[in-house]
């Protein structure tokens, strides 16, 4: 009975901490005209709906920065637990290519906006999809390296007297063990991605969340429209968190027993 | 080798290790046999080196000098059961047991009969869709025994398998070996630093010094099984044991 009672009022906070943003938002707007109220927010979405920009409905640029994240999300995890692995069991390959990657690493996605521009161009989704992917791979590559070079030699030891060769070793025993610690660079990852999706989306595109807030930049500054950016992105990467978060429980149903 | 029913042959083992503060020499010139089927204890006092040497015979260490040979009939490959157990997390009772059969391209079928032969041996069926964090410390160690049964190979190495137990079942395990040993034949090296576990246990007790480690004294102890441990005879050897384990000090 107690428990039940104590996710309620778990419950209750997390909705209270969302009031009190609003409301801050709300007093913010209130003391400073040009800021947009939260109602006004609204207002202005639901006047998105009825006159679109460039003749794009909203949906549109919904679906274009989530096909944008989604596509260089998947790519940069592949690659970005491919080359983790790489580092964490190939010791040639981790020296060779360890101070390529520390030196690129630290470099903001956005630095490569205009050399991406230059040969992939504006038109077309190429450009967008490099910077976004650049911006997710790193931490993912991070995480999974680390989480493999760090495995409890007890269980390297137990793969070896089962029988293992190296290839069952990473398969049965290095890889699930990292999971997690992949999963929490993927999160890490998709922050930043989400950062390149809207700086990309507002240099180069002709559509997308970041595009609608470059446009309340665009003759008289227009902070309601980029409210509606901001409340997008912020319920998009929701979304795409909890969806996340779900394949995660799914993939690693042991986890879900450490809590109970 | 083959008819004197040794097992494996230690000669003059040495180990050392170089760390900060120098050298320090582990294992001296250990030689010892191990005889097919027999369970033998290797005892001897904490940090002694008897985990150094398991892992030697386990071929996850070298030796600085000396020789090991197994029979040539074993395959030369050990089963080991390790203290902190070492199952894996994330697979579950069955899976962890037929790891062993899976690394070594068996089929699925074949894989899990013989997985669940010995999860039943270790009495844990029904429990074979259970992760490892769900099962109790004793019940961890059955499945690390299982899974070290179901690779297969006859000869097992267990470092201090109860030693992360509490007393009440360290005693159960004790007995619950002992039941799956008499079930199945295997030649087993049982490493512990309690006086009481290894007479209780051993066909044959080898008690090793403190670093660098020798081989101080071999029991073998005369008495019937089920050994009690308030027998005169049992109480005997611990005072011996324990009056050489001082001096081993």
């Amino acid at each position: 009975m107690s428990k039940v009672k104590k996710i309620d009022v778990y419950y209750i906070l997390s909705i209270l901490s969302v009031l009190l943003l609003l409301a801050v938002w709300w007093a913010a707007s209130a003391v400073n005209e040009s800021l947009a109220s939260p109602g006004q927010t609204v207002e202005r979405f639901f006047r998105l709906i009825e006159n679109p920009i460039m003749g794009k409905p909203v949906s549109v640029h919904i679906l274009a920065s989530m096909r944008r994240i989604l596509v260089a999300f998947f790519a940069a995890s592949v690659a970005g637990v491919g080359l983790g692995v790489c580092f964490g069991i190939f010791p040639t390959f981790r020296r060779m290519f360890w101070p390529v990657f520390s030196i690129l690493r630290p470099v903001p996605p956005l630095a490569w906006i205009p050399i991406v521009i230059l040969w992939f161009g504006v038109i077309g989704d190429t450009s967008k999809y490099i910077i976004i992917f650049i911006g997710i791979i790193m931490a993912i590559v991070i995480n999974t390296y680390a989480s493999i070079s760090e495995t409890d030699p007890l269980f390297l030891k137990a793969a070896k007297t089962l029988g293992a060769n190296r290839w069952q070793t990473l398969v049965h025993v290095t890889l699930p063990n990292s999971i997690p610690a992949i999963f929490a660079g993927m999160k890490t990852g998709l922050s930043t991605g989400w950062m390149s999706v809207v700086a990309a989306e507002m240099i180069a595109a002709k559509e997308g969340i970041g595009f609608l807030i470059n446009m309340s930049m665009k003759t008289t500054p227009d902070t309601a429209l980029d409210f509606v950016g901001i409340v997008l992105v912020a319920l998009c990467s929701s979304l795409v968190s909890f969806v996340l978060s779900v394949i995660e429980r799914k993939l690693c149903p042991w986890l879900e027993l450490d809590v109970k | 080798m083959a008819g004197t029913g040794c097992k494996i042959k230690l000669e003059s083992v040495s180990k050392s290790f170089d760390d900060k503060i120098g050298r320090t020499a582990v294992l001296d010139e250990i030689s010892l046999n191990v005889y097919e089927n027999e369970f033998l204890v290797i005892l001897g006092p904490g940090q002694c080196g008897k985990t150094v040497l398991l892992n030697i015979i386990a071929d996850m260490e070298q030796a600085d000098s000396g020789t090991i040979t197994f029979d040539p009939q074993s395959s030369g490959q050990t089963g080991f059961v390790f203290q902190r157990y070492a199952l894996f997390n994330w697979k579950n009772v069955l899976k962890n047991v037929e790891l062993p059969l899976k690394f070594k391209g068996a089929e699925k079928e074949q894989r899990q009969n013989t997985a669940m032969k010995y999860i039943e041996m270790v009495g844990l069926k029904g429990f074979e869709k259970a992760y490892p964090s769900q099962l109790s410390g004793g019940m961890k160690q059955r499945v690390g025994i299982a899974r070290a049964y179901a690779s297969g190979n006859d000869i097992i190495l267990m470092d201090e398998p109860f030693g992360a137990l509490d007393a009440q079942t360290r005693y159960q395990m004790q007995d619950e070996l002992l039941k799956i040993r008499s079930k199945e034949k295997k030649t087993i090296v049982f490493v512990t630093n309690n006086i009481e576990e290894a007479i209780y246990m051993g066909d044959r007790i080898l008690l090793l010094s403190n670093k660098p480690s020798k081989v101080v004294k071999e029991y073998v102890p005369d008495l019937e099984r089920p050994r009690k441990n308030t027998s005169s005879q049992f109480m005997e050897l611990r005072d011996e044991i324990t009056a050489n384990m001082d001096l081993a000090l």
